[in-house]
């Protein structure tokens, strides 16, 4: 432990916190203070403040610097461009390198914004260890919009170990702390700024009371599960509207998916005619995502397709500027609904439905415990998975492969809402699945590619857009298509095989044997389930 | 004048501040502090030091004791850690112990015999016969008498047991403190014993204080120091092995 955090409550002063040190006979060194704005970005996903690192655009004046607080290191460097701009597009230059390591190719994206005061000084205890004080004042407000009434305040203080007996930070933290009525403070200075504006953090972890645990009853738990996409929802929203990272419009389709998986396979437990409702008006929005997440696919597949071809490619390029001004109209159609009172009323209805207090008796399904309902959905999503995989063959037509898809998205789902009831041991089966779907997902694709790059260029050979000579290299690039989906065709039948096989399908015959699960139930029970 | 007299802090930090701030609260001009300073809790440093910055008169406890006392060798300290709780904590305790906060704990008396406000008060942390000795409060005149001797103070104030009272006896106001930072009588809450000394005589009362329990048990599992189980601290009893 290199460091403690506490919030400090309003009434306390740094003053106060010099006093009662010096009283304690710690000797204070000098100390320094500074005013200055900064802006804290991390990825869509929160990459870094998942590693435990805080980035930070700091202006001072006309000068602003990178500034980066990890777990392990410190680091600065000079910042060129606009420090008001809207996104910082991948690679940003100047970043500290564990920073740039951390963000990869995605792009920062602002999350916050406060004015600081920082106060600083050295701390030397009684045992001659010396640490390092630091005092965070800030008004944050969020990096996009407003926030209605005054802005919070806050006030962080931080101690760090510099050198001697690493068991003096501990002791500086609880004297400050129980003398000072100090509040421990896991979560950092960005944590606690989008918790003060009731923002979400950006790949933030499933709340733990939103959870589902193996105790909870059906019921309880397809509401955990409606509530924790609700939140990806909203978490997604703004960003996708923003259009600040495609990532955003990826995760909000596939929050959206979930529910709606959700919404099927909790419907019993959930009230089936709401359920029903809501996964219309969830299709209605997904239908709006796919359109532009399926063209941004496309396109970065167009995109790729032209560098690797080289000369030959240069027609993929063209291709992906037609689709990129069909994109506009897409994402436009795709905002008003975002913004529309539809859409704030079906998020608020799924709020409702996540907090729609349980029946005092729960009969049938929903009665019943994650440890004995979790495993039955699993096999019987399974089965149906099972049964149609058995019949893929080489010859096999493209819609059944794409049912096959869903048949195995929709497994996935299920495993993955109980994922935290049943820990570890649902990974091996997970991995499988996931291998397998992927490679399905990349057939799909190609020949979905195929049709569309036809479609496409017959369209503006017609218009006029396609100079004939142009037509061997749209052969070129077709041939390309053809060869991803014959590849991936040939390697189902292995990845089927790592899938269907006893060692994966007794995991879940392990959860549904477990001494609590659905065989420990008396038969009237057991009579009630699929 | 107010003195506050406090007893069996048994290294909980945050118990001890909250004592100190509700004995300042009541008007305390003094704080008299009757033994076990350390043991049990997670903090010994940080509540000798308190100690020393409050200028709170103190007296050496059986835990204070054994623990200046265990073995110097880190091999036989590391051996009593796999013992009982009582043990394991009184190692713990030698081992995490700052040199000088060990110093000032070994300078202090076995007992102090204080004049305030013209009353004659004996402060010893068990009972007058030895550390290890109880003061019940079922205490009769007799057995008071027999562990009194020849000595008769106005007031005998005392802690140890970790259960409060004040009760007179024979004469003599017997004070038990009860216990800051390790309270047993089903009461999570700690207590420490208020007197107002004026014309020669005493009122004393005990008064109970709550402090946050969590962040003492977020201490112990974070400095990894062995304890009584978390259950105790919480509903404020004993462990029949303890």
């Amino acid at each position: 432990m290199e460091t403690l955090r506490y919030l400090v409550p309003p009434a306390r002063t740094w003053g106060d916190m010099l006093a009662a040190l010096s009283r304690a006979s710690y000797g204070v060194e000098p100390q320094q203070g500074e005013r200055f704005k900064a802006l804290f970005l991390d990825t869509h996903d929160g990459r870094l403040q998942r590693g435990g690192a805080r980035l930070a655009l700091e202006t001072r004046g006309l000068l602003a610097h990178w500034r980066l607080q990890g777990p392990h290191e410190q680091g600065s460097a000079i910042f060129s461009g606009d420090p008001g701009a809207r996104v910082f597009a991948a690679p940003p230059l100047g970043l500290p390198e564990e920073a740039a390591a951390a963000v990869g190719q995605r792009a920062l994206i602002p999350v916050v914004a406060a004015r600081v005061f920082l106060r600083s000084c050295t701390l030397t205890c009684p045992s001659g260890s010396r640490l390092v004080m630091a005092l965070e004042s800030f008004a944050p407000k969020p990096a996009r919009g407003r926030v209605a009434g005054l802005p919070p305040r806050l006030k962080l203080l931080t101690l760090r170990f510099a050198d001697g007996e690493e068991v003096s930070l501990l002791h500086a933290g609880s004297y400050l702390r129980d003398r000072l009525g100090l509040r421990q403070e896991p979560k950092d200075l960005v944590s606690l700024a989008l918790q003060a504006l009731g923002k979400p953090e950006p790949g933030g972890p499933v709340p733990e009371a939103l959870r589902v645990r193996a105790e909870d009853p059906l019921a309880l738990a397809g509401r955990k599960i409606v509530a924790q996409q609700t939140l990806k929802m909203r978490a997604n929203t703004e960003g996708t509207i923003e259009d600040l990272d495609a990532e955003f419009l990826h995760d909000l389709r596939v929050a959206t998916r979930r529910l709606r998986s959700a919404l099927r396979l909790f419907g019993e437990a959930l009230g089936r005619r709401r359920a029903d409702s809501l996964r219309a008006e969830l299709a209605w929005i997904g239908g709006l995502l796919g359109a532009v997440r399926d063209l941004d696919v496309f396109v970065a597949n167009l995109k790729g397709q032209s560098e690797r071809l080289g000369e030959a490619g240069a027609i993929a390029g063209v291709l992906a500027h037609e689709l990129e001004g069909r994109r506009g109209p897409a994402r436009e159609r795709l905002v008003s609904a975002l913004q529309s009172r539809r859409y704030a009323r079906l998020l608020d209805r799924l709020k409702a439905q996540a907090s729609a207090p349980l029946a005092k008796s729960l009969r049938g399904m929903a009665a019943l415990p994650v440890t004995a309902a979790g495993p039955l959905l699993i096999q019987r999503a399974q089965k149906r998975v099972l049964k149609l995989g058995r019949s893929v063959a080489e010859t096999t037509e493209p819609p059944a492969l794409h049912r096959l898809r869903i048949l195995f998205k929709r497994l996935r789902y299920t495993c993955e809402f109980f994922r935290d009831a049943f820990g570890d041991d649902m990974e091996p089966y997970i991995r499988a699945m996931v291998r397998f779907q992927d490679c399905l997902g990349e057939h799909q694709d190609a020949v979905v590619a195929m049709v569309r790059i036809r479609d496409l260029a017959s369209d503006m050979v017609a218009r006029g857009l396609i100079p004939q000579q142009s037509l061997l290299d749209l052969g070129s690039l077709l041939q390309v298509q053809r060869e991803i989906a014959q590849d991936r065709r040939r390697k189902l039948g292995e990845l089927w095989g790592q899938f269907d096989r006893p060692s994966v399908r007794r995991v879940v015959r392990k959860l549904a044997t477990a001494p609590e699960g659905p065989s420990s139930l008396p038969e009237t029970m057991r009579k009630l389930l699929p | 004048m107010k003195v506050a007299f406090i007893s069996d802090i048994h290294a909980n930090f945050p118990a001890l501040c909250r004592a100190l701030e509700s004995a300042k609260r009541c008007g305390a001009q003094k704080i008299v502090c009757a033994g076990d300073v350390v043991g049990f809790g997670p903090h010994p440093t940080e509540v000798v030091r308190l100690l020393i910055e409050e200028k709170v008169a103190c007296i050496q406890g059986n835990m204070d004791r054994k623990v200046l006392a265990a073995p110097q060798s880190p091999k036989k300290l590391q051996k009593r850690l796999k013992g009982g709780p009582a043990k394991a904590s009184q190692a713990w305790a030698a081992l995490n112990l700052g040199e000088a906060e060990k110093a000032w704990l070994a300078g202090r008396p076995g007992d102090l015999r204080l004049t305030l406000g013209g009353v004659d008060v004996w402060v010893v942390h068990g009972s007058p016969v030895s550390d290890r000795d109880y003061v019940f409060p079922s205490i009769t005149n007799r057995a008071l008498l027999a562990k009194l001797r020849q000595e008769r103070p106005s007031v005998l104030v005392c802690g140890h047991s970790h259960i409060p009272f004040t009760r007179r006896v024979s004469g003599v106001r017997v004070v038990n403190c009860g216990s800051v930072g390790r309270p047993v009588d089903g009461d999570p809450r700690g207590s420490y014993a208020l007197c107002e000394f004026a014309g020669g005589r005493a009122r004393c009362r005990i008064v109970r204080f709550s402090y946050p329990v969590h962040t003492l048990l977020m201490d112990l599992i974070a400095r990894k120091a062995p304890s009584v189980r978390s259950e105790d601290y919480v509903r404020g009893i004993k462990p029949k092995e303890e």
